[in-house]
């Protein structure tokens, strides 16, 4: 797989030389499947393979990008003739930059578990009929399953450039999710929860339907709160959400070109004391783990905010060099078809000392959220935010009824300097890991 | 595109193990497009892509299978894949028979993709910005992105229908962001076709470019949005991105079907006296149009609700099968490496016979939403939310300071009941809708109408008083 691919990556980086130009190509082939299951059947079975190809270009500074699924050598060579011929259209007053490859060197981490590809179709159409049942049986108000699946991803990555950038990864990925409905009475419910891991083994469908269910039935009967100013704490699913909106203010391209309100605050103590974030290339079974970024950058750990203060952007290779801040192997591509540009790996919040049954008693009275709808409209560069809310009301430090209708509002910055305290539950999904968070106040709006 | 031969020994292959029925769909499309951002153009992005999938249907299972290898060997291969994993019984040998392709497969756009090169989109996209940024000092930043989408598709199954269609989409999008002091705010606009870049000659990309600018401008000066339930007029311009998550998820028949959708009973009064809500992908051009759709239905319009009673959903074909009737053509998936399934096109709240002035005005207070941004539903009981990118509130009839930061939040089917005035005017507003974990390319649009009470999520404490009093059960 390897040598095939660095033949055509080789017949790029070439025809780019031949022209007197710089030049990056990224690869990926890879595959997926696909299996859902209702009513203990299969419903779905989905297989699908990919392969592609994305070519940066530089000519005297200026970049040009073109992609393709055709991986021929006289695709390579069209390829390369047509991001050289946008290049001219491309602003040259400030050079262009891809990663210099010397005395870079990539970490060794377990990416590829054998056992995913070796355990049968039928294994894993019986660890979605498995979730499936689970989930039914564990509480009677679940009245229907929307779906359970089985998901798995296998990929292998070259990525070349005119200046002695080689990296090559092999990935593989399983997981397995459920969304179902609860129901008492006219209320309806809904509920998901999915798990995502690099090795087979690891896959647990009794945590995943607890979760699913537990989702649910804890929201019937929901009814809204009256509006104003309330405490509030974060399920560790709701901060991971919020965590992501965060990374995009925490993207150095959008920082030095007036898109964030993180501008010009290194150093300073941003956000609450409480909180120490982190983006890790390099965590052991990390699902966002990898040993170099998708532009050859070797993969690290970096910290960004330190006890509240912030001490690090997330930047690629071209705003390191530009705006002279350092490079921390943030770059991501989508797939081949896009120019990378800057992402998370693993983020972490890191886990406090509290221990969420004592933060509810903390807390007394408040808003225990579980759920938000609409996150994807935050405004990443005001950092406003209006989003639907549900969850449980907390009295006398316990939770009790189901809160549902409501939205919360503010603005992200305050909501990560009002921090009351960090619980020490850190659970991950995917690429983000956060504990319980308790917030002195936000705004909820219902009755 | 594939041969005839070899369309059918796919589809033969496909049905050997068992299968009722088998789709083969093949896509090559090249995308081209700009980016502007700091009065830089830096990203050009110009791809060629060709993939193809082959579904093969048996009962309720169906096998999916997509690649980007579309030699003879490898579709064979993909297609023996698929009818096996439907774990049909035995060796059935079945003749297909390919009928007329359907479609138009050369350009009848009037100017389509091609017709803009590079130099001339570049010089479209820096003549926005300049637009944009002369707007006012406090615009920071503008970005700006273009782009535009040449596409074949081949569709052809056991039923012996094969459709041969060529497709352009063109889109841009603006957004622009107003600073001062430590206030950021952002105002943006968008338009897109399924067309050429005829679009150039009904919507104006530097007009908009200052639109956005321009909203962003005004949004600094905004206060915080008041937070409680409300009377919301939502004008027409706002686009109908509350039709889409009020009602259109909840129609799509495969979560009717599944007991997903609150809307649960065809013939049952589900909206106020006079709503009307149409899909029709049949509209000339617009962001959710087509011929036909991705399973080679020929396009036409669907009533959903007709004065407010439920009359129909959205079918692509596999649940069309499931009540024995014909779909809706809304079988719709993303690109190749996705399975149909039903989606909306344009969706519309039909326009009534109210004066939208005389709608404000008979408004004592209340929300006026001017543009809507994205939003979501939870359709199961209806739950949506939406972003509010530009509102103003109203006061004694008439149209007071702007406000930002608000989100609204209702629930679908009591939105719908509430709706108590109808203008004689029609916006559309245009979107990628996300389902499944695929996107498809949409337009939504309503009348200017008034909603008697939405709750708003702003974080100025108690807005205005409510309208009408409490009655009923609180709470959604």
């Amino acid at each position: 797989m390897e040598s095939s691919f660095s033949q055509v990556g080789e017949k790029v980086l070439q025809s780019a030389r031949n022209r007197g130009l710089t030049g990056e190509v990224f690869i990926i082939k890879g595959r997926e499947l696909s299996i859902e299951v209702r009513n203990g059947e299969v419903e779905t079975l989905k297989q699908a393979e990919e392969s592609g190809m994305g070519i940066r270009i530089i000519d005297r500074g200026r970049l040009g990008f073109t992609f393709t699924t055709d991986l021929s050598p006289q695709a390579a060579e069209q390829a390369v003739g047509d991001a050289a011929r946008q290049a001219g259209y491309s602003a040259g007053d400030k050079p262009y930059e891809i990663p210099d490859g010397q005395g870079v060197s990539y970490a060794t981490l377990p990416l590829f578990d054998p056992a995913i590809g070796r355990a049968s179709l039928d294994d894993k159409i019986g660890l979605a009929r498995d979730l499936e049942t689970k989930a039914r049986e564990l509480d009677k108000r679940v009245a229907r399953l929307d779906s359970s699946a089985y998901q798995e991803t296998e990929y292998s990555v070259l990525l070349m450039n005119t200046r002695d950038i080689y990296a090559f990864k092999k990935v593989n990925l399983c997981g397995v999710n459920v969304s179902l409905v609860a129901e008492a009475g006219d209320d309806v419910q809904s509920g998901f929860a999915f798990m995502v891991r690099r090795r087979f083994d690891e896959l647990d469908t009794s945590s995943i339907a607890r979760e699913a269910v537990e989702g649910a039935v804890d929201l019937l009967g929901g009814q809204p709160l009256a509006t104003g100013q309330m405490p509030c704490v974060m399920d560790p699913y709701v901060v991971t959400r919020f965590l992501a909106v965060l990374a995009q203010m925490l993207d150095a391209d959008a920082v030095f070109k007036g898109r964030s309100l993180l501008k010009g605050c290194l150093g300073e103590d941003v956000f609450s004391p409480l909180l120490t974030i982190v983006d890790d290339s390099l965590l052991e079974n990390g699902i966002g783990s990898t040993p170099f970024d998708s532009e050859g950058m070797p993969g690290q750990k970096t910290t960004l905010v330190d006890k509240g203060v912030l001490r690090s952007y997330l930047a690629d290779y071209l705003t390191a060099v530009r705006e002279n801040c350092p490079a921390t192997g943030s770059a991501r591509r989508a797939s081949f078809r896009s120019l990378p540009s800057v992402g998370s790996s693993n983020l972490i919040l890191q886990p406090g000392p509290m221990k969420p049954g004592e933060m509810l008693k903390a807390v007394g009275r408040g808003f225990y959220i579980t759920d938000v709808m609409g996150m994807h409209m935050v405004n990443p560069v005001s950092g406003q935010f209006s989003v639907g809310a549900a969850g449980r009301l907390i009295e006398g430090g316990e939770l009790t009824r189901a809160v549902r209708g409501v939205t919360i509002a503010g603005n992200l910055k305050e909501l990560f300097r009002n921090v009351e305290a960090v619980g020490s539950d850190l659970k991950f999904y995917g690429g983000r890991a956060a504990p319980s968070l308790w917030l002195s106040h936000l705004s909820v709006a219902g009755q | 595109m594939l041969d005839r031969k070899l369309l059918t020994r796919i589809l033969e292959e496909a049905l050997r193990y068992g299968g009722d029925w088998a789709e083969v769909y093949v896509e090559e499309k090249r995308n081209s497009s700009v980016f502007c951002e700091d009065s830089r153009i830096e990203k050009i992005n110009q791809g060629f892509e060709q993939g193809v999938g082959i579904r093969v249907v048996k009962g309720e299972r169906t096998a999916y299978v997509s690649s980007n290898q579309l030699d003879e060997s490898d579709l064979l291969q993909a297609a023996r894949l698929a009818g096996q994993s439907v774990k049909g019984s035995g060796d059935r040998e079945k003749s297909i028979q390919l009928h007329q392709a359907a479609g138009h497969n050369t350009a009848d756009y009037s100017r389509p993709a091609e017709a803009i090169n590079i130099d001339k989109k570049v010089e479209l996209v820096m003549s926005a910005d300049r637009a944009a940024r002369g707007c006012g000092a406090p615009i920071r930043q503008v970005s700006i992105g273009l782009a535009d989408l040449s596409k074949s598709v081949q569709i052809a199954n056991s039923w012996g229908e094969v459709v041969e269609e060529l497709v352009n989409r063109v889109r841009w999008s603006i957004n622009a962001i107003a600073a001062r002091d430590s206030l950021i705010q952002t105002g943006s606009a968008s338009s897109g076709g399924t067309c050429g870049w005829e679009l150039l000659n009904k919507a104006s990309l530097t007009g908009q470019a200052a639109q956005a600018a321009e909203l962003a401008l005004r949004m600094l000066d905004a206060e915080p949005a008041p937070a409680g339930r409300m009377p919301v007029v939502m004008a027409a311009e706002a686009g109908g991105t509350m039709v889409h998550e009020a009602c259109g998820h909840g129609l799509e028949a495969d979560l009717v079907q599944k007991g997903l959708s609150v809307y649960s009973k065809k013939g049952a009064l589900v909206a106020a006296p006079g709503v009307s809500v149409v899909d029709d992908p049949t509209l000339e051009g617009r962001y959710g149009s087509y011929r036909f759709d991705d399973e080679g239905s020929p396009a036409r319009p669907t009533y959903l609700i007709k004065d407010g009673v439920l009359e129909d959903y959205l079918y692509d074909r596999v649940c069309a099968g499931r009540e024995g009737r014909r779909d809706s053509c809304n079988g719709r998936r993303e690109s190749y490496q996705d399975k149909p399934i039903p989606r909306m096109s344009n969706t519309m709240i039909m326009p009534g016979k109210d004066d939208p002035e005389e709608i404000i005005r008979s408004t004592p207070s209340g929300l006026l939403v001017k543009k809507m941004g994205g939003g979501q539903v939870n359709t199961i009981n209806g739950d949506f939310v939406f972003d509010v990118q530009e509102g103003y509130l109203i006061q004694n009839g008439r149209i007071g300071p702007p406000v930002r930061g608000a989100t609204l939040t209702g629930n679908g089917p009591r939105v719908l009941m509430n709706i108590d005035r109808i203008g004689s005017d029609l916006g559309f507003s245009i979107g990628v809708c996300g389902k499944d974990g695929q996107g498809v390319p949409v337009a939504d649009a309503q009348p200017t109408i008034r909603i008697k009470e939405l709750v708003v999520g702003g974080t100025a404490g108690r807005g205005p008083q409510k309208l009408y009093a409490f009655s009923g059960r609180p709470g959604f």
